[in-house]
């Protein structure tokens, strides 16, 4: 499947530590702009991953504590 | 020209520093404002530069290694951020003014635990004894910049553990040269400079949290986060990091902790102690050495007393003969009260990594001149 996921974050240094815990994993993550309105937290960046990798991701995640719902899709 | 002043600044920097500064000038913009290059390879780089911190000083993530423009401004936000005005805080009698004033103009009431400075184990029981239930905070320094004294911050961190009360270290001399890790010495924050043991520019600088206690922000602005919102952001590290970070001095400062790295551990504490041994084995006739205790007690600070003229007039000798010392106070008052030196102030001598025992030796033979030129 084409298309993105972004993953929410609160700051920067958050973001690069989901990117780099995702890559170790395979996932080709990028830190990005975050699209107007996207962030709850306000943060102005975001986590984009591959459509593909998005239930992937969302377990690594999960167990590292983080919510699902941190992921939106695109 | 000869530097001996790298307890104030380490002036010559690795080329590496100077590099890095100029790279980041040409692709890094402001961090966390943006998503397009220049922006982003400003948040690697701060991202980059936590996590080697976060390395060096064993911390549990990267959100706890927070940019300040100096070891003082850690300082400030650390002390103020753990206290309210009238609290009481208990401080060794080596500390710097960068300690004392914040406390000072706070109006928090200051106990002084006092110890002979060549005595540095019996700062541990006179902090504890200082410490009573109204105490709200326990600072104190690694290492004396006057003297060069290591103080034994991790029984005193246990110390503070056993009585629940915050502790803060104030790490500008210490970093770079000893091994300090957050969680062993059981601090709530370290406050370290980058210009110091780091090698990176002035204008740097590191507060680091344990994160189990926070303390309050000092400043507000703007963090490029949460930005419908008028309140501070409550993320670390956002929200001590208002205002544009020095990205430029981050990325010397980045480049300074790789060359520190680069060491095998202790050699650079090793290389500073022998030069001040060999100063100390071959001192010439006049000087005394005040304040110093044993040698496995001491780094590479040496504080040297004339006796027949003023430290000043000697420093300006050697500046003369083109050795960098300094001279008088050296911003701490209160150890030089513990060491009876207050009238007098000392010579301080502080060699780094680039100095050698040619410098030593020079140094040796100009303070000879300075005693038959000034003795009278």
């Amino acid at each position: 499947m084409n298309g993105r996921a972004l993953i929410e974050i609160s700051t920067a240094t958050e973001g690069l530590q989901l990117r780099n815990i995702l890559r170790r994993e395979g996932i080709w993550a990028r830190m990005v702009r975050a699209p107007r309105g996207f962030s709850a937290s306000g943060c102005t960046q975001a986590v984009e991953i591959p459509h593909g990798d998005t239930a992937l991701a969302a377990e690594i995640l999960a167990g590292q504590g983080y919510a699902q719902a941190k992921i939106k899709i695109t | 020209m000869i530097y001996l002043d790298c307890a104030a600044t380490t002036f010559q920097k690795p080329p590496a520093v100077m590099e890095a500064i100029r790279r980041a000038s040409e692709m890094c913009a402001s961090p966390g404002r943006g998503g397009y290059g220049l922006s982003l390879a400003a948040d690697e780089l701060l991202f980059k530069t936590r996590g080697l911190a976060k390395e060096m000083f064993s911390l549990s993530d990267e959100k706890y290694c927070i940019f300040t423009k100096s070891a003082t401004e850690a300082l400030n936000i650390a002390i103020k951020g753990f206290t309210q005005p009238e609290d009481e805080v208990v401080i060794s009698c080596l500390e710097h003014n960068a300690v004392v004033r914040p406390l000072a103009s706070g109006g928090r009431r200051i106990k002084i635990a006092n110890f002979p400075p060549e005595c540095p184990e019996d700062a541990v029981i006179a902090l504890e004894r200082s410490i009573t239930r109204r105490t709200r905070l326990c600072v104190c320094t690694a290492v004396s910049n006057v003297f060069g004294t290591m103080l034994p911050i991790r029984e005193i961190g246990e110390i503070c553990r056993r009585r629940g009360i915050p502790f803060v270290v104030d790490a500008a001399q210490a970093a770079g040269i000893l091994e300090l890790s957050v969680e062993r010495i059981g601090a709530d924050a370290l406050c370290i400079p980058g210009h110091k043991g780091l090698y990176g520019p002035a204008g740097t600088g590191l507060l680091l949290l344990s994160g189990e206690r926070i303390p309050r922000t000092l400043i507000e602005g703007g963090t490029g986060s949460h930005s419908a919102s008028e309140r501070q952001p409550q993320h670390l590290p956002d929200a001590f990091e208002a205002g544009t970070q020095n990205i430029w001095g981050i990325a010397g400062l980045c480049a300074g902790i790789e060359f520190v790295k680069s060491h095998p551990k202790g050699e650079i504490l090793s290389a500073e102690q022998a030069l001040c041994r060999r100063i100390l084995d071959n001192l010439p006739a006049g000087y005394t050495a005040p304040g110093r205790g044993r040698d496995e007690n001491q780094t590479g600070v040496l504080a040297l007393l004339p006796v027949f003229a003023g430290c000043e007039e000697v420093a300006e000798f050697l500046s003369d003969a083109g050795i960098c010392v300094r001279a008088g106070l050296c911003c701490a008052p209160l150890a030089h009260r513990a060491a009876h030196t207050f009238e007098t102030g000392v010579l301080r001598i502080s060699p780094g990594i680039f100095n050698t025992a040619a410098d030593a030796d020079a140094l040796l033979r100009a303070l000879s001149a300075a005693r038959d030129a000034l003795g009278g």
